[in-house]
């Protein structure tokens, strides 16, 4: 029997959401939280598998960040690729190539990425900073301008040890902080409610996995540095909805430097662009690994997820 | 079984059953930015899972909306900001049923997750409590006794409000 109060409760719950919608950021942002993730669990094993990988990878392509052993025809010779002599476009299998080379071989660095999301006319930023010697991680920011603003890090306790990661929630003004068993066998842990960022490892797969569907720009100039711009344009199958994705590498060393994509769907329209950098491990770069909880902020418990094999 | 890295049909999915999730989760957090977050963890789920689903993927976006709610606000004992103590009016007029509603569900974000999930499944999703019992993977007896439960903290903190005699003055059938 459905009583007075169930059928006001009923409408009542009607009534309060007749008017909500969602976000076409939430989505993007739920898969920039997925890629995080994907990131954290390589950075999980960064520090072993993966890095024996790019050190094999380095040898076998000839054993050292100038990357092929020959260009293909028509791109230019590495010698030639100063900027101010581009006098044709490298192909894009050589600047993926080359792209791969400069990733294998990323240094004793702190990686650090600006990354923004403008969406219905509102912004939010991120910054992320991966230490390549340790694995260590810190993300601050917000995924999209819906989405809460955290700080949060992770760390090892010990090398090959218990991971320690350290969350501040601004919204509510808490911290806590887990501590997961070592990872191992690709089962590392995840930092938590994601944030913005991807990697220059992301942008090679994205480069060296489906290099047909990017075209080279042309040389371009960001920031006063000489790049090389790649974009490639996509649609998809809902009428009104598609985008494009660009990359701009260093022309000398391929370093990755920016990436932007937009898009755009029926009424919406979304930018998320990404800037790369790497700093020497100075003290100062290292400090900002570290999640420092601001006075005031209430300590809780962490919360705790759904099994994975929900459903 | 999906591809691995990639989420085909998925934004279409979204564009047309993203409200109706939203729904469900503002009603479980009680904010809509809580709910946002809610359906975006879901969708991170969806998508950690994605190579090992088939078929639709609402009732796993559901179920894990669910037990992300309880879950999350059972360990982190975390209420959500926007609700406040429930007060009626001090004068009856032509607004008390709207009233009424609205103080039921400022009124259901003060209970406990367990409750409030259930009270969500039962009277937004209109699941019933066999139905509901397989969303939260107990038993349909905690089902009954846990929205028994939940109805009746409703029924004290908008006690004042008179239903029967709202109903009345604005000509509502009881």
């Amino acid at each position: 029997m459905t009583t007075d109060l169930e059928r006001e409760l009923t409408a009542g719950m009607a009534e309060r959401v007749a008017s909500v919608r969602l976000g076409g950021d939430v989505l993007v942002a739920a898969a920039r939280r997925h890629r995080r993730r994907v990131v954290a669990r390589r950075a999980a094993s960064a520090t072993g598998t993966l890095t024996v990988a790019g050190a094999v990878l380095v040898v076998a392509i000839g054993g050292g960040p100038a990357g092929p052993a020959a260009p293909p025809p028509g791109a230019v010779s590495p010698g030639a690729t100063s900027p101010a002599v581009i006098a044709e476009l490298p192909t894009v299998a050589f600047v993926a190539a080359r792209v791969d080379a400069a990733v294998s071989n990323t240094g004793d660095v702190v990686q650090h990425v600006v990354s923004q999301v403008t969406f219905d006319g509102q912004t939010s930023q991120s910054e992320t900073w991966f230490d390549t010697v340790t694995g260590a991680q810190r993300i601050v920011g917000a995924d999209s301008p819906s989405s809460p603003r955290r700080d949060q890090a992770m760390a090892e306790a010990s090398p090959g040890g218990n991971v320690v990661t350290t969350v501040v929630d601004f919204a509510s003004r808490t911290w806590w902080t887990e501590t997961f068993p070592p990872r191992s066998a690709g089962e590392g842990p995840y930092v938590g409610g994601g944030l913005l960022g991807t990697t220059p490892s992301d942008v090679r797969d994205s480069l060296t996995g489906a290099s047909e569907s990017w075209t080279v720009v042309g040389p371009a100039e960001l920031d006063g540095r000489a790049t090389i711009c790649l974009r490639r344009d996509f649609k998809d199958d809902a009428p009104g909805t598609g985008g494009s994705e660009q990359i701009w590498v260093d022309a000398e060393t391929y370093d990755v430097l920016r990436t932007q994509a937009e898009k755009a769907t029926p009424g919406i329209r979304m930018t998320v662009r990404s800037d790369f950098s790497e700093l020497a491990r100075t003290p100062d770069a290292l400090a900002n690994l570290t999640v420092v909880p601001p006075a005031g902020f209430t300590r809780v418990p962490p919360p705790v997820s759904a099994p994975e094999g929900v459903g | 079984m999906r591809g691995r890295n990639t989420f085909d049909g998925l934004d279409a999915f979204v564009a047309e059953r993203g409200d109706a999730l939203l729904a469900t989760a503002v009603l479980l957090t009680g904010s809509r930015a809580a709910g946002d977050d809610l359906v975006q963890s879901a969708l991170e789920r969806l998508m950690r899972n994605w190579h090992r689903m088939s078929g639709d993927p609402e009732g796993y976006l559901r179920r894990t909306m669910y037990h992300l709610a309880v879950d999350d606000w059972r360990r982190r004992r975390r209420r959500p900001e926007v609700f406040a103590p429930t007060e009626p009016a001090p004068q009856p007029d032509g607004t008390d049923t709207l009233d009424l509603r609205g103080a039921l569900v400022q009124a259901l974000g003060t209970l406990p997750p367990r409750q409030r999930a259930v009270l969500v499944l039962r009277y937004w999703e209109q699941l019933t409590e066999a139905e509901a019992a397989a969303v939260l993977g107990c038993s349909v007896g905690t089902v009954k006794s846990t929205a028994s439960r939940g109805l009746a903290r409703l029924r004290d903190v908008t006690a004042a409000w008179a239903v029967e005699e709202t109903h009345t003055r604005n000509g509502v059938a009881s």
